[in-house]
C-alpha cells in the first residue's frame, strides 16, 4: 500500500503525471475460480479536493482472461466494473468461454475508444493491452473524496486456470487548486474565499486578472480596455483592485503583470 | 462408463460456471473466419479448383449388385453374368453371411464349384477376407480359379430371404499393375440440377513393364445408369465413342443432391483382349446461388482497414449459407498479377434490393499501384454440403469504391473482430462421455466416418484426451466440424486428433470457423492419422455396395476425389500448415498377403491402409509424418487398426495441443 512508486510505473508515470497521483496494490495470486481482493489507501489529509477523473490499470497473467472480472471500489463502497469476463456473451467469436487470450496490461479509462469486454484476439499476447474503455463508468466516482480505502476486487469464475495480479494502480485527479490550500477552486469561489472578477472559474489570485480581453496575454489591447473605463465603475472587469474605480493602482496591477499570463 | 446423473452433473456444472450458452436456452453459435491467401497461394495453384481429369474415378475389376432370389422352398439363389477373357479370376461375393454361402461358375457347358463342393476344389484358391469395410461383421471367403474365355454365369445359394442383398466383385488374379483400367471423369466441375451430367469414359492399358506411364485402351461402354438423390434410376440417354477410343456418357437432367453413376464397359487389355470393367461414380448435383456478375469493393465501415468484397448472386432462398472465394489480381493492360485470394462461408443477404455474399480482407494485405485495376478471376460458389461448385466466373470486375493501397502495413489480426457471427448455431452439447472436467483444455480424439466406436484407446493418452462420439452417422466435412464444435463446447481449448474423415473435419473446422481450436496452446494443432484428405476411391463404391446390400451409412461426396477437390481449393496454406498427417499400409507378406483388404485392395492404389492410399492422406501445405508399415485402417483387416499404435499415440498425445 503505497503511493506509486514501484519501478514498474515508470514508464507510466512520464505520460500519467500530469492527470494526477497513482495508487497502487500489491501484487497477488489469482487463485482459480476464487476471488481476490487488494486494497490501498488514500491517506486522510488537510486536501478536501474531489475526484474529477479516475483510470485504472490492471497487469496479470492469465492463460484466459475471459475468467476474469476486475472491479474497483471506492471508499464509500461506490463501485465500478472494469471488465466483467470480456468475450461473454458471446455473439459467435470468441466462443462460450469467452476471450481465450493471455494476460492482461491495459489502462481502463472512460475515454478510450474500444471497449474492455468486446476487446479480444487469438494472437494478441497481452489480449487486452492499451486503454480500453471499462463495462463500468469510472466518471460514477466524480465528486467523491479520493481518501480512505480502495479495493480492487479480482475474481476468477471458471476453475482450470489461475493466474497472478502483477500490478494495479488507481490514477486520480482532483479538482484544480491553483492556489494550493486544499480546497477545490471552485469551492473557493463558491465561498468566497477566493475572487474571480474574470469569471473563468479560477481563482484571481492564479489567474491573469490584467489579460481584459482574455487572450492569454496583458498587451496594449487590455491597456486599451482599462484606459476607456478610467474613472468611477463599479464592478466593471478593469476595476482591478476593486475599489471601485478605474484609477492609477489599477494601471500599476497591469503593468506590472505585462506580457503573456502565467510567463512570470 | 456412462452415467445419466454424471451426465446431468456435467451439464448443470457447464451452466452455472459461468457458461451460460452451454445451457439449453442458449445454444452457442459460431463464427465464420474470413480467408485471405497470398499471392503465392494463387500462382502455386493451392487455392484453384483442379479440372475434373485430375480426380477420376478407376476401376480394375467388375463389381455386380444383386439379390437373392428364391430357388426352392429353402433356398435362395443370386446370379451375376458377365463375360470373361480368359485367365485366373478372383471372384469374391459381399454380403450378409457370405462366407456361408455356396457358389459355382458356369463358363459354357462346363460348371466350376465353389465353396461346399465336393468336386474339383482343387481348381479354386479360397481365402477369407473380412467385410469389416462394409460394415458386415462376418467375412467372406474370395475364390480365384482359372477360367476359359466366354459368358460366364456365377450363382450363390444362401438360406437368406428373398431379396436379401449380394454382389460380387470379379478381378483377374494377379492384375493390380498388369490390369486395364475403366477411367471416368466429370466432364464439368460445375453441375447443376436440372442441366445434363456428363462424364469422360476412357480406358487405360498399362505399359510393358508396368513402369511406364498407363497408355490410353479403347473402352467400349456398355451400359450407364444413375440413381438419383430421390432413388430414381436413369439410363444414360447418350453414350458417344469418341476416335480417341474414348466414350461419354450423358446423363439429360440431372437431379440436386449426390447421385450414383455405374458406368460398364470393356476395355482392352495389352493383348487387345476385351475385359469388362464397371464402376461407381459417386457425385454431387449443385443446387443454389450462382452469380449475377457484379462485385463491390468497399470500405467496412465498423472495421478500420478492413475491406469488403460483395459479390453479387442470384439465390433463390435468401438464408442459403455457401462457400464463395475469388482470386484477386491486379490489372494493368498487359500487366497482370494475383495479389491475393479470399473466401469463406457466407449467408446470401439481400441490401438495397440486391442479393450478395460479402467476403473482406484487411487492405493492407493488397497493395494496387497507381493505374492497376482490381479484378476477382476464378471466383467459385460451392454448395456448403459436401462442397459442390455451384458456379465459377473466370473474371468479375468489381466496383471499386476505395484505394487499395496497403504500403507493406502490417496485417491486421482479423481474430481481434471475429467473424460473422451466427451461421452455425451449434446444437446444446451432448456431453457424451465427461472424462475432463467442463472448462477444460483437452486432446479431443475423433473417429471417422460412419465409425461404430470411436477407435482410440484411451489409456494410451493422457487424463485430458477427451473421446469425441457421434456414432454411425454420415456426415459432410462442414457438418462434422461443426459437430465436434458443438459437443467440444463444453471445452475452453482443444487440439484435434482425427482418424479418417475426423481428420478432414478439423481441418474444415479449423479453417472456416472460429472455435476451441484456436485457442489451444503450443503444439500440434490438428494430427490426422488415415485421412482421405484427397478422398479415396471407394467412396463410391462403398456408397453402392452399402445401398445395394442395405448397409452402411449412405454417401458422401466429401470423401470421394472429387469432393476432396473441390473442398481442398477453399483451404489456404495457412490453415494446412496447423495439419499434421500420419499415414500407413499394410505389412507385404510374401505368399501370404499384400493388402490390408482383398477387397477394397482391387480399387486402391498402393501404398494404402485398406481405406485411404497415401498419396491421398497428404496434402500440399500440411506437415507429412509420414508413412509407417504394419497398420491398417481399421480393425478386421489383415493388419491391426492404425489407431491401436501405442507408438504413435504416444507421439499424437505428447505432442498434441490442447
Amino acid at each position: 500500500m503505497m503511493k506509486t512508486a514501484t519501478a514498474t510505473f515508470v514508464a507510466a508515470l512520464c505520460c500519467a503525471a500530469a492527470r494526477g497521483d497513482q495508487w497502487c496494490v500489491a501484487p497477488a495470486a489469482i487463485a482459480d475460480a476464487g476471488t481476490v481482493t487488494r486494497t490501498v489507501i488514500v491517506p486522510p489529509t488537510a486536501d478536501v479536493r474531489t475526484i474529477v477523473g479516475a483510470r485504472v490499470r490492471v497487469a496479470a497473467t492469465h492463460p484466459w482472461v475471459g475468467d476474469l472480472a476486475f472491479r474497483v471500489r471506492h471508499p464509500s463502497g461506490v463501485e465500478v466494473v472494469l471488465v466483467d469476463r470480456p468475450g461473454i456473451p458471446s455473439v459467435g467469436f470468441p466462443g462460450p468461454w469467452g476471450c481465450g487470450g493471455d494476460n492482461i496490461d491495459c489502462w481502463f479509462d472512460d475515454a478510450a475508444v474500444a471497449a474492455a469486454e468486446t476487446t479480444c484476439s487469438v494472437t494478441a499476447v497481452p489480449v487486452l493491452a492499451g486503454s480500453l474503455r471499462p463495462t463500468g463508468v469510472l466518471a460514477s466516482l466524480k465528486g467523491l473524496a479520493p481518501q480512505g480505502v480502495w479495493t480492487l476486487i479480482v475474481s476468477d469464475s471458471v476453475a482450470g486456470d489461475a493466474g497472478q495480479l502483477t500490478a494495479a494502480c488507481i490514477e486520480i485527479t482532483t479538482a484544480p487548486d491553483c492556489n494550493v490550500n486544499g480546497i477545490d477552486d471552485a469551492v473557493d469561489i463558491a465561498a468566497g474565499t477566493s475572487a474571480d472578477a474574470d469569471e473563468d472559474g479560477v481563482p484571481d489570485e492564479c489567474g491573469c486578472v490584467a489579460d481584459l480581453d482574455g487572450d492569454g496575454a496583458v498587451t496594449g489591447a487590455d491597456l486599451a480596455v482599462l484606459l476607456g473605463a478610467w474613472g468611477s465603475c463599479a464592478a466593471c472587469g478593469a476595476d482591478l483592485t476593486g475599489d471601485g474605480q478605474v484609477l492609477g493602482d489599477d494601471l500599476a496591477v497591469l503593468l506590472s503583470s505585462w506580457g503573456a499570463c502565467g510567463a512570470s | 462408463m456412462r452415467s445419466w446423473s454424471r451426465l446431468i452433473l456435467v451439464i448443470a456444472s457447464a451452466c452455472a460456471l459461468g457458461a451460460p450458452e452451454l445451457c439449453a436456452a442458449d445454444a452457442p453459435r459460431m463464427a465464420v473466419k474470413r480467408l485471405f491467401a497470398p499471392a503465392a497461394d494463387v500462382e502455386q495453384g493451392i487455392v484453384r479448383l483442379p479440372t475434373p481429369e485430375a480426380t477420376p474415378t478407376r476401376s480394375q475389376a467388375a463389381v455386380f449388385t444383386g439379390a437373392f432370389e428364391r430357388a426352392t422352398e429353402r433356398s435362395r439363389v443370386a446370379r451375376f453374368a458377365f463375360a470373361h477373357g480368359g485367365g485366373p479370376l478372383r471372384l469374391i461375393p459381399l454380403g450378409p453371411e457370405a462366407c456361408r454361402w455356396r457358389g459355382r461358375v458356369v463358363v459354357g457347358a462346363e460348371t466350376i464349384p465353389l465353396a461346399g463342393s465336393d468336386a474339383l476344389v482343387s481348381r479354386v484358391s479360397e481365402r477369407y477376407a473380412s467385410q469389416a469395410v462394409l460394415g458386415i461383421e462376418d467375412a467372406t471367403r474370395t475364390y480365384e480359379l482359372d477360367v476359359p474365355a466366354g459368358p460366364c454365369v456365377v450363382e450363390f445359394w444362401s438360406d437368406l430371404p428373398e431379396g436379401a442383398g449380394a454382389a460380387l466383385v470379379v478381378a483377374e488374379v494377379g492384375g493390380g499393375d498388369d490390369a486395364p483400367a475403366l477411367v471416368a471423369s466429370l466432364a464439368t466441375r460445375v453441375n447443376r440440377a436440372g442441366a445434363p451430367l456428363e462424364f469422360v469414359v476412357r480406358g487405360e492399358s498399362p505399359a510393358t513393364g508396368g513402369l511406364a506411364p498407363a497408355v490410353s485402351a479403347p473402352v467400349d461402354v456398355i451400359g450407364a445408369a444413375v440413381t438419383w438423390s430421390d432413388g430414381a434410376v436413369e439410363q444414360s440417354s447418350v453414350v458417344r465413342s469418341l476416335k480417341d477410343g474414348s466414350a461419354r456418357v450423358i446423363f439429360a437432367g440431372a437431379r440436386a443432391g449426390e447421385a450414383i453413376v455405374r458406368i460398364d464397359a470393356f476395355v482392352a487389355d495389352a493383348r487387345g483382349v476385351p475385359r469388362q470393367r464397371s464402376l461407381f461414380y459417386l457425385t454431387r448435383i449443385a443446387d443454389g446461388a450462382v452469380f449475377a456478375g457484379a462485385a463491390r469493393v468497399h470500405r467496412d465501415p465498423s472495421v478500420a482497414h478492413w475491406i469488403r468484397c460483395d459479390i453479387e448472386v442470384a439465390s433463390a432462398a435468401t438464408d442459403e449459407t455457401v462457400f464463395a472465394c475469388a482470386e484477386l489480381w491486379a490489372i494493368e493492360g498487359a500487366r497482370q498479377r494475383a495479389v491475393g485470394w479470399i473466401g469463406g462461408l457466407a449467408e446470401v443477404a439481400v441490401e438495397r434490393g440486391g442479393a450478395f455474399v460479402r467476403l473482406g480482407f484487411d487492405g493492407g494485405q493488397v497493395d494496387l499501384v497507381k493505374g492497376e485495376r482490381l479484378v476477382l478471376r476464378n471466383a467459385r460458389l460451392h454448395e456448403r454440403d459436401g462442397f459442390a461448385p455451384l458456379d465459377v466466373r473466370a473474371e468479375i470486375v468489381p466496383e471499386l469504391e476505395v484505394a487499395l493501397a496497403g504500403g507493406g502495413r502490417a496485417a491486421l489480426d482479423p481474430s481481434a473482430w471475429g467473424g460473422e457471427p451466427g451461421l452455425a448455431s451449434v446444437a446444446v452439447p451432448a456431453v457424451s462421455s465427461f472424462l475432463p472436467p467442463v472448462g477444460a483444455h483437452v486432446l479431443v480424439l475423433s473417429h471417422g466416418y460412419c465409425a461404430d466406436s470411436n477407435p482410440w484407446p484411451l489409456a494410451q493418452f493422457a487424463g485430458d484426451a477427451w473421446p469425441y462420439e457421434n456414432l454411425e452417422t454420415n456426415l459432410s466435412n462442414d457438418a462434422f466440424a461443426v459437430d465436434i464444435a458443438s459437443r467440444a463446447a463444453q471445452f475452453k481449448s482443444y487440439g484435434i486428433v482425427g482418424h479418417s474423415q475426423g481428420g478432414c473435419a478439423a481441418l474444415h473446422l479449423y479453417t472456416f470457423y472460429w472455435s476451441g481450436l484456436d485457442w489451444a496452446g503450443p503444439g500440434r494443432l490438428m494430427q490426422c492419422v488415415g485421412s482421405p484428405l484427397e478422398g479415396t476411391p471407394l467412396a463410391g463404391n462403398l456408397a453402392a455396395l452399402g445401398s445395394a446390400l442395405g448397409i452402411q451409412c449412405g454417401s458422401n461426396f466429401d470423401i470421394t476425389p472429387d469432393g476432396a477437390a473441390a473442398w481442398l481449393a477453399g483451404i489456404p496454406t495457412a490453415a494446412r500448415a496447423r495439419l499434421h498427417t500420419y499415414t500407413t499400409t499394410f505389412t507385404n507378406v510374401p505368399f501370404f498377403y499384400d493388402y490390408c483388404n482383398i477387397v477394397t485392395d482391387i480399387f486402391l492404389s498402393d501404398p494404402e491402409d485398406g481405406v485411404v492410399e497415401h498419396a491421398a492422406g497428404h496434402i500440399v501445405g500440411a506437415q507429412d509424418m509420414g508413412l509407417k508399415t504394419g497398420w491398417c485402417h481399421v480393425s478386421g483387416m489383415r493388419d491391426p487398426a492404425q489407431t491401436g499404435d501405442s507408438a504413435r499415440n504416444a507421439v499424437l498425445n505428447a505432442q498434441g495441443a490442447r
